[in-house]
């Protein structure tokens, strides 16, 4: 018997076998050239080749240098010379590898063949997928003009797809909701008043250098950001006195000397009444104010009614708290951190206002331009690659009437705010929205009302998405792109304009695994099917080169130090050599530009909705292992952090008899009802609120590690209000209570509700 | 003449993305016939399945689906404790490319993938590397190929691909159990 003919086959199977023309057909395999066997090496990673690179697990950009051997990829660590973070990374940064690797992830071109939302695939080719996206987006555009077509973006990844959008003339190019969820008020409030983005994705605030801080609902230390964090630690571990007003005992509530647990949704009362007693007391910086600031009396007589007595109630404070508070802020200006916060889509009317009233606060300390306060970012000149630009239809021609037309102070932003382009695809009003593109962001977790985003897709003609997994978004695309991960693509030269400014590449760390491509090449292919003259680079790394070469540099320069180079920080300034970027050149305390709108030049205090009977608000924040929604289907992170909890204030607990780990559910002020999450009781949290990390409860079968796993907070944010500013939607304006055992609970009134306060009208809900 | 090779050079192309009807058409019969050949019990075959559903069984089946892919077709995901991809099993089949001279055409799949280790199969017969062949099936082949199966047949695979799957693995127990050499010298 011979191993190559063993096997008697009959008649039948062998002609059917040679019928298929196998010897013919081209072979899977070829002669070696380039692939060799793993060498027997050491242990772990060491005799690892390193190549440096930026982190994306968040969107910090923490430089790191990538482990290879044999090809893989075996660890990552920290870049040795970044100054900010060393060789320190966070445990998403750490866990790049599993997402490199996760089987979970997309690989190929996938064209949905069920119903939209079914998670039916086959697989396509890529020239199939991109002619396909570019057939629709060329047909949809003839017939219902440019701005049908809509881009929700996220990332150094969607940067590419964002050109060729805005090259066909949509004002919808842009939809982000890193800024329409997240930092759009607190950009607005300080673009306005002091002229630049003190808080956008990064926050220009000198937390290491502080003799006191403020954090007013900012979670430090569980909203990991490796520089942000250590500066904070660093102020704390030279002395730095800390103030933290929270309706949650969060992580750094739990490092502060006076911890104020306000009632959710008063924070703007509590900041004015400060601002009030600063001016009252005479606590603020008296040369630096009328040097410095504009609106001072304004200010003055508009704050003059928030006294600590008429907070105290509103807030649930009590008054020697409060006061204890603002004097030990006070007391350490002009080198006092009042944070400026960053995700502040809240309660939505009130937003930049409460932002407006931590950038007065920081003014009337004088500790704009002072070490331990707000500084100064140090702009490294980056180059630009003349390449990536499209050219001729680069205008974007306004509607007649436009989505972005509500918001007056959207004017210096672009973009479109996301519940606009929902709205309109809905209801074809302004005008018809038929196609979204969608890059990075997974919006389905990320906007409130999913209900409302999935019925919006259900509307489109056509809807595709470039993502690296399955996601709940990707699952609802007619056409799904793999793209690369950051391991595996070069990005824009990075500069950080923080406190130690330094210049970096993000450099792939390995090809693309599978079938996956980088973003230039999806957009460049793309756009040569539209015929949109715009990525004339041949590919990223080209691109990377020309910008580098502006800057005196080149990749091989810069891998020579290290792939990082330094450069000198300027972020201070002397109070009588201040001069603010706005037009002025001074600190608008009071803003006329916001009364000329119909909104308050002085921050007033708008109630937004207390809980309806029954029910408590919902709060929300961030795991410490996690990146939004972003991470919860990598293996380590999955094991360190599976599934959030529900915390619940212990009294509520002990009256509803919710015992600590118990498996409940939430059910909101629309009846929509969470999936099964455990209790955390606690002491830790006002019997008025519920809080949950956000990203859990994934709904997409896809993501075998996060399926199912906790709860989603978006999904029971069904209730939500613009941003009247620049469009931004709330995200704590809705309520729950609590069903065990499908009997539904209703949260007992422990904290008396003043009459200043209405409660949310759950007919109208 | 067909050949075992062939063979393995069918259930290679078997267990790669389909992307031509004629091959499921002809490719039914094969199957069928192998599987009688084989002495496999023949499944009730109501119909040979489109190119659409083909692949979209296909999709389901390996590459995307909700619940997750139900049987990754990679040495990988079960020669590592995390099931992560290109990890020890790729190491492993490295060792055996380069020992035939060999490696893949194309790099839209890793190395450790099913279509292709079955490839190398194919060339070891093919070219008469029996010891080689020997070592590739015990030593790392039929190590992972039957917790493939196993997943495979638990999915609830269209009929196509479950007795792909067996004829597979038949197949592959056949060839191992042999003697190398002296069989072929006979
Ligand atoms: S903070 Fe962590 S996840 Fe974010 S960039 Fe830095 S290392 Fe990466």
């Amino acid at each position: 018997m011979r191993r190559r003919d063993f096997l008697k086959l009959s008649a039948s199977t062998t002609l059917a076998l040679a019928s298929l023309g196998l010897e013919t057909k081209e072979g899977f395999l070829k002669p070696c050239s380039t692939l060799a066997a793993a060498p027997k090496s050491l242990p772990g990673s060491l005799g690892a080749k390193e190549i440096p690179s930026v982190c994306e697990m968040c969107f910090w950009r923490c430089p790191i240098v990538a482990k290879i051997k044999n090809g893989k990829l075996v660890k990552i660590e920290g870049n040795p010379k970044s100054p900010a973070n060393g060789k320190r990374v966070c445990a998403r940064g750490n866990s790049g590898v599993q997402l490199l690797y996760d089987p979970d992830r997309l690989k190929y071109p996938l064209k949905r063949t069920g119903e939209r939302g079914e998670g039916k695939w086959a697989k396509i080719s890529w020239k199939e997928a991109l002619d396909e996206i570019a057939f629709n987006m060329d047909k949809i555009r003839k017939k219902y003009g440019p701005h049908s077509l809509a881009f929700f973006d996220h990332g150094a990844s969607a940067e590419f797809m964002r050109e060729i959008f805005q090259a066909l003339g949509t004002e919808n190019y842009s939809s982000e909701p890193a800024f329409y969820q997240c930092v759009g008020p607190v950009a607005v409030a300080y673009l306005t008043t002091m002229g630049y983005v003190v808080s956008g994705t990064r926050q220009y605030i000198d937390m290491a250098n502080a003799k006191a801080m403020l954090l007013v609902g900012t979670h430090i230390g569980e909203n990991v950001h490796v520089s942000h964090v250590r500066e904070f630690i660093q102020g704390l571990s030279k002395g730095a006195k800390l103030v933290v007003v929270d309706p949650r005992f969060s992580t750094a509530a739990n490092k502060a000397d006076i911890y104020l647990p306000i009632r959710p949704g008063t924070d703007t009362a509590l900041l004015l009444a400060w601002i009030n007693y600063v001016i009252e007391n005479k606590l603020y910086d008296e040369p630096f104010v009328p040097r410095n600031c504009t609106g001072f009396n304004e200010l003055k007589s508009a704050v003059k009614k928030y006294t600590f007595e008429w907070a105290a109630p509103i807030c649930d404070l009590k008054i020697e708290d409060m006061k204890a508070a603002i004097e030990l802020l006070a007391k350490a200006r002009p080198n006092t951190a009042i944070h400026p916060g960053r995700h502040s889509t809240w309660y939505g009317r009130g937003d930049v206002g409460r932002h407006h009233c931590l950038s007065i606060l920081a003014s009337l300390f004088g500790s704009i331009g002072a070490p331990g306060g707000i500084y100064f970012p140090t702009p490294i000149k980056k180059g630009h690659a003349h390449c990536v630009a499209c050219k001729g239809e680069n205008e974007v021609e306004e509607p007649d009437v436009s989505l972005r037309d509500k918001y007056p102070f959207i004017e210096a932003l672009p973009g479109t705010p996301t519940a606009e382009i929902i709205k309109a695809t809905i209801s074809g009003k302004p005008y018809p929205i038929k196609l979204w593109g969608i890059n990075g962001v997974n919006i389905i977790q990320t906007i409130p009302n999913p209900y409302e985003t999935i019925k919006a897709i259900k509307n489109l003609d056509f809807i595709f998405c470039e993502e690296m997994m399955p996601g709940e978004t990707a699952i609802w695309s007619d056409i799904i792109l793999p793209g690369a991960t950051y391991l595996e693509r070069y990005d824009s030269v990075y500069t950080y304009d923080l406190l130690t400014p330094y210049v970096t590449v993000r450099q792939p760390v390995t090809e693309p695994l599978f079938e996956v491509k980088t973003p230039y090449w999806i957009a460049k292919e793309l756009a040569k099917r539209l015929n949109l003259d715009c990525f004339r680079c041949g590919n990223e790394k080209e691109l990377v080169e020309e910008e580098l070469k502006q800057m005196g540099l080149s990749l091989e320069k810069l891998n020579a130090e290290g792939g990082l180079l330094k450069f000198k920080a300027n972020p201070y300034r002397k109070p009588d050599e201040l001069t603010m970027p706005t037009d002025t050149g001074k600190i608008l305390l009071s803003v006329p530009d916001f009364a000329e709108e119909d909104l308050d030049a002085v921050p007033k205090f708008v109630a937004t909705p207390a809980p309806p009977k029954g029910f408590a608000r919902l709060i929300y924040g961030r795991s410490p292992v996690h990146t939004f929604s972003r991470t919860m289907n990598n293996l380590w992170l999955n094991h360190e952090w599976p599934e959030n909890h529900a915390w619940i204030n212990d009294e509520v607990a002990a009256k509803l008899k919710i015992q600590d780990g118990e498996t409940i559910i939430l059910e909101n002020e629309h009846g929509k009802r969470s999936n099964p999450i455990k209790a955390k009781v606690t002491p830790g949290i006002r019997p008025d609120c519920i809080y949950m990390a956000h990203g859990f409860g994934c709904k997409s079968k896809h993501l075998t590690k996060a399926f199912k796993k906790g709860a989603s907070d978006q999904y029971l944010i069904t209730t939500y209000e613009n941003d009247p500013f620049m469009g931004a939607s709330s995200h704590r304006t809705s309520f729950v209570r609590i069903v065990k055992k499908d009997v539904v609970k209703d949260i007992p009134d422990l904290r008396p509700l003043p009459k200043e306060l209405p409660r949310f009208e759950l007919n109208k809900a | 003449m067909v050949g075992t090779g062939d063979i393995l050079k069918f259930l290679a192309q078997g267990f790669f993305y389909p992307d031509n009807e004629e091959f499921i058409e002809k490719g039914s019969s094969a199957l069928l016939g192998l599987a009688q050949d084989l002495k496999i019990s023949l499944p009730q075959v109501d119909k040979i399945p489109t190119l659409l559903e083909h692949q979209s069984e296909f999709v389901r089946l390996f590459m995307a689906a909700p619940g997750g892919v139900p049987a990754p077709p990679y040495a990988s995901y079960y020669i590592n404790s995390q099931k992560l991809l290109f990890q020890e099993g790729l190491e492993q089949v490295m060792e055996y490319y380069q020992k035939a001279g060999l490696e893949p055409a194309s790099k839209s799949e890793p190395p450790d993938h099913l279509s292709l280790e079955l490839a190398l199969a194919s060339h070891m017969i093919d070219s008469g590397h029996f010891a080689l062949l020997d070592d590739f099936l015990h030593n790392h082949l039929l190590l992972w190929y039957p917790k493939f199966e196993k997943k495979l047949f638990n999915a609830g695979p269209s009929w196509w691909f479950k007795l792909l799957g067996q004829v597979t693995g038949k197949l592959l127990k056949q060839i191992s159990s042999m003697e190398g050499g002296s069989y072929e010298k006979a």
